[in-house]
């Protein structure tokens, strides 16, 4: 179910469904207007499959959506396990692009 | 499927992912490739801190319990002292967070920590929050067979400290106001240093912050945007003390201690200057002389109106070692060849100045232009913080030392049971490491036939296989940073360095299984790890390639 989920995304990340709502979105600086587009076409498909919205909200929230990619889940979801443990994690942006590059090679 | 899914393991340092004891893997998730961290040794090990400012980190430990309940036992009220409460304002806005003293005019009023133990001709700080309610009233805090620090109390909150000596082996840490005054305190701390640090609240136990006994190092050494795991071997600094003020002889030289913002960030570093014009106007430390063996010796130093610190081979005779610190170049012009010379940019004009030498006794002159002489003026001069003297051929990180002798960091290792991770016959093992030279064993893999990575002579890596004796892989000289993966299947082990496979692929005896314990830098080498993968299988060479460019 989640690689289907990825895969969906990877879909949704392609370039011919930005610009269908642009006009709705102008007023958006371009990384904001992206980042809402690309929630709105995962929001609309995921709806046409009757995701619930509550679903939707979680997985954005959980950081599968919205500024990131799986691999922002994969950090989220460890850090709040270091944290947990009483640990900390000092540089998620750091750790974002190591398993960023993991999590997309090899192509 | 991506690395990421198909790695076993993903051990990661850039997210400087831990806490004392442990240094955590992503992979797996549930906890069973956190490594153990260990290195055993309080308050001896430092790091490079992130940027902007990349200060250097210690740890920190508040030697006093309660340290803001006067109202414990472990405070002994004397000559008339008496708490009225935790009933005022704190330096923070905290309400009812710091307590009202009363004095009643007694002389030698006081509250008293009861009697800590702590090293003679150990170097100690004492600080504490002081206000009163109206007016100025003078006390003093501090030690007394020490010397107390007499201070002056206003109706704004002030942190008064003071350092000392200890010329004794227990401290009595006190308030003392000889007048019939109210005064109000908050947050006492008493610790190893010149200076007092962030204020650390302690309750039973000592309070403690920053690089604590086993605390995994992740340091942005260099201006690093991201952190790597420091793992270095034990070192001893033979320099007794981070004070310049006690068992260094001075010739022709003057110090002012705490004048100028050192490389940790605080008020600790010391202003040096040539008290008369002439030749080897310079600092040592009287019983610093390990004439035999190799030594590597630092100090930090910034240039201030003077620019030439110079590291003089007492023996030699000649001119020694020049650091311009104003150029951040060391120009070697010893009689006797130093083995190793280097300026380590530290950031905010301060460079750690460093050399190795066989055979030395050492000393530091103040110099004009790189030669031996200097011109004084009674206050033109430079600042020096935090010397160090080891035994071995390279530098490694500061070991903070104010216990008047010698501390000892000892080595930095990492350790699993990865039997979870590994239960096969086949894997590829993955590092991203940067690694200096030191004859040793890096990675131990127990009853995987025994795997070990060995750091050999002329800075070479190479794998072996204990129960075949057989080096299942060629060796290669490891440059300033290398991505490795080796992998092993039941016939053959193959090696990839920096995007191509090395050497020929070696045909196994017998296959490596039953991978247990992975211990990393247990012969006690300097590495700076960055990335660490374990995957089940053996990747495909097409995979190496790319994961290893």
């Amino acid at each position: 179910m989640r690689n289907q989920l990825i895969c969906w995304i990877e879909v949704l990340m392609e370039s011919r469904f930005w610009g269908k709502v642009v006009t709705a979105t102008s007023g958006l600086s371009s990384k904001r207007r992206k980042n809402k587009l690309y929630d709105t076409y995962i929001y609309k498909t995921y709806n046409s499959f009757e995701m619930k919205q509550s679903q939707f909200y979680y997985l954005l929230r959980r950081g599968l959506f919205g500024g990131g990619g799986i691999w922002a889940k994969y950090v989220n979801d460890f850090k709040a396990r270091v944290v947990a443990d009483g640990g900390t994690v000092e540089s998620t942006t750091c750790i974002n692009a190591d398993v960023k590059y993991l999590t997309k090679n090899p192509s | 499927m991506s690395y990421f899914d198909d790695a076993s393991l993903a051990f990661l340092p850039s997210g400087a992912a831990g806490k004392d004891g442990k240094a955590y893997s992503i992979k797996p998730t549930d906890g069973t490739g956190d490594f153990t961290f260990s290195r055993g040794s309080n308050l001896a090990a430092t790091r490079v801190g992130p940027g902007p400012d990349y200060f250097i980190e210690k740890g920190r430990e508040n030697l006093l319990t309660y340290s803001n309940d006067f109202s414990n036992s472990d405070w002994n009220k004397i000559n008339g002292l008496s708490v009225i409460g935790q009933t005022a304002t704190d330096p923070f806005g905290v309400a009812n967070n710091a307590w009202s003293l009363n004095f009643d005019g007694t002389v030698n009023g006081r509250i008293e920590k009861k009697g800590l133990s702590v090293a003679v001709n150990g170097v100690y700080n004492y600080s504490v929050y002081l206000r009163v309610a109206t007016g100025t009233q003078v006390a003093s805090i501090g030690h007394s067979s020490w010397g107390l620090t007499a201070v002056t109390i206003t109706t704004q909150w002030q942190r008064f400290e003071g350092f000392k000596v200890a010329a004794t082996n227990t401290a009595y840490i006190r308030v003392r106001c000889d007048d019939a005054a109210i005064i109000e305190v908050f947050g006492y701390q008493f610790e190893s240093g010149l200076v007092a640090t962030e204020y650390i609240e302690s309750g039973a136990t000592k309070g403690t912050a920053g690089i604590l006994e086993n605390t995994p190092r992740f340091d942005y050494s260099n201006g690093a945007s991201c952190p790597s795991l420091l793992l270095e071997p034990s070192r001893t600094n033979l320099v007794p003390s981070e004070y310049f003020g006690a068992g260094y002889t001075l010739s022709g030289a003057a110090i002012i201690n705490n004048n100028t913002t050192s490389p940790e960030g605080l008020q600790n570093a010391t202003k040096i200057y040539p008290t008369a014009s002439g030749n080897y106007k310079h600092i040592r430390y009287g019983s610093l002389n390990p004439s035999t063996g190799v030594h590597t010796f630092s100090i930090f130093a910034k240039a201030g109106e003077l620019d030439h610190l110079v590291l003089i081979d007492y023996d030699g005779g000649g001119v020694g070692v020049d650091f311009n610190l104003s150029t951040g170049v060391a120009n070697d012009s010893a009689s006797v060849a130093f083995d190793f010379v280097d300026m380590v940019d530290y950031g905010n004009g301060w460079y750690r100045c460093v050399a190795t030498a066989t055979n030395l006794r050492f000393y530091w002159i103040l110099s004009d232009n790189g030669g031996v002489s200097v011109t004084a003026n009674g206050t033109d001069g430079l600042y020096i913080y935090a010397a160090q003297a080891e035994a071995n051929a390279y530098p490694t990180s500061y070991i903070p030392n104010h216990s008047g002798g010698t501390i000892t960091r000892a080595v930095d290792v990492i350790s699993k049971d990865l039997t979870s991770v590994i239960n096969n016959n086949q894997m590829t093992m993955f590092l991203d490491v940067k690694s200096l030279e030191a004859i040793s064993t890096v990675i131990a893999a127990d009853n995987f036939g025994d795997l070990r990575w060995y750091h050999q002579a002329g800075n070479r890596f190479r794998f072996y296989k204990i129960d075949d004796a057989d080096w299942v892989t060629n060796s290669f000289v490891v440059n300033d940073g290398d991505k490795i993966a080796l992998t092993l299947t039941d016939t053959q082990a193959k090696l990839f360095v920096n995007g191509s496979q090395v050497g020929t692929t070696f045909a196994l005896t017998t296959s490596f299984q039953n991978f247990t314990n992975l211990s990393y830098n247990v012969g006690s080498s300097k590495n700076e790890l960055n990335q660490l993968l374990i995957f089940r299988t053996a990747l495909s060479d097409a995979d190496c390639i790319t994961l290893t460019t």
